[in-house]
């Protein structure tokens, strides 16, 4: 019985990234890439996982609304498609590739303006964490 | 001393070596959760994520495929060791059957068919189908839950390496992929290796040491030659 619910919980936790959290997170991208196409870019930086914020503000020696808004982040469109595994997102929109993670608060982006690489290595991205 | 109380203390000890063991389980698979969230938690502080509580680490893929990739390979284990000594065999070994017995036996031996006695279990007197599963039933179990575990491992363990991945940035993979990936395959045969190891060190140390009392072993006065000895 118990290694059921074991099974059980393993597979939840493999394939229970659930519709919620699915839509949590591309709810959140599609806000963060709305602020930025308004040039809001206050809103946008509330949007950043705090490492990735102040990341830029470090980089940029500049508070975060104005250095997000002298970056050359491209502008998202639509949804193509969203991975959610635990509490990490890929979010595939139209335009951009932005990774994200699940906070208390709700989720934050945590690289932005991002492109696959060849091979297995990582997206080169225009703005992320340490 | 009541009846009642002397039965309850009868059926602890009648049972001890279950309920002691699975409690022991208990209390450590907790502590292996505790700690396996703290070391989680390590990793997301180093990356800034937000750390978790030890609520979401028991629902996670991380703890599951830590759990998972133990059990299989134990299960595993026993598998091969029920079966693996059917006719496998270690000369003065009380892990082995005596030399000559290697091989399933016959009916007679193992009291089954027109062998069965009357206090035999209702399908060991049977000659269907009934009397093949029950005959294996006990290595089938454990290769059942080998299998279980393993596809339990497989599932949590791709979850759990897709959220390292991005973690790091990098896409997601397949299960399929997850499959024949490197983390999938060190994290089964590093568990393998370990069970074989202890599988072929008790079968031969079980030969020149003893434990008295403990009938994993042959009786302390007993030759090294002695096979099929239980203490």
């Amino acid at each position: 019985m118990l290694l059921g619910a074991v099974a059980v919980v393993a597979a939840l936790s493999a394939c229970g990234a659930s519709q919620a959290r699915r839509d949590g997170a591309t709810e959140a991208g599609r806000f963060f890439e709305e602020s930025l196409g308004s040039g809001n870019f206050r809103v946008a930086c509330e949007l950043l996982a705090p490492e990735s914020r102040d990341q830029l503000e470090e980089e940029e020696k500049k508070p975060c609304a104005q250095a997000l808004a002298s970056q050359d982040l491209p502008r998202g469109g639509g949804v193509r498609s969203v991975d959610v595994h635990g509490r990490q997102a890929l979010l595939r929109l139209h335009g951009d590739t932005l990774f994200l993670s699940q906070f208390d608060e709700g989720w934050r982006v945590t690289a932005a303006g991002c492109a696959p690489e060849p091979g297995d290595t990582p997206y080169s991205c225009v703005l992320k964490g340490a | 001393m009541t009846a009642e109380g002397s039965r309850e203390r009868g059926f602890w000890r009648s049972n001890s070596l279950t309920l002691s063991f699975g409690a022991a389980f208990l209390v450590v698979l907790g502590a292996q959760a505790v700690s396996g969230r703290a070391e989680f938690n390590e990793q997301l502080a180093v990356q800034g994520l937000q750390q978790i509580g030890l609520g979401d680490y028991l629902m996670s893929s991380d703890f599951a495929v830590d759990v998972t990739e133990n059990w299989q390979s134990e299960f595993l284990q026993f598998f091969l060791y029920i079966f693996g000594t059917v006719y496998l065999l270690q000369r003065g070994s009380p892990e082995s059957k005596e030399l000559h017995k290697a091989g399933t036996e016959s009916e007679r031996d193992q009291h089954m068919g027109d062998h069965a006695r009357p206090d035999s279990p209702r399908w060991a007197a049977t000659k269907d189908w009934r009397q093949a599963v029950y005959s294996r039933s006990l290595g089938l179990v454990m290769a059942v839950f080998f299998l279980l575990s393993w596809l339990a491992q497989s599932v949590s363990g791709a979850a759990a390496f897709n959220e390292l991945r991005l973690r790091q940035l990098q896409a997601p993979v397949s299960w399929a992929s997850y499959l024949a990936s490197a983390d999938f395959w060190n994290r089964s045969l590093q568990n393998w290796q370990s069970e074989l190891l202890a599988v072929a060190s008790m079968a031969i140390l079980s030969v020149y040491l003893r434990q008295r009392g403990s009938p994993e072993s042959k009786p302390v006065g007993a030759s090294h030659g002695a096979t099929g000895v239980e203490g």
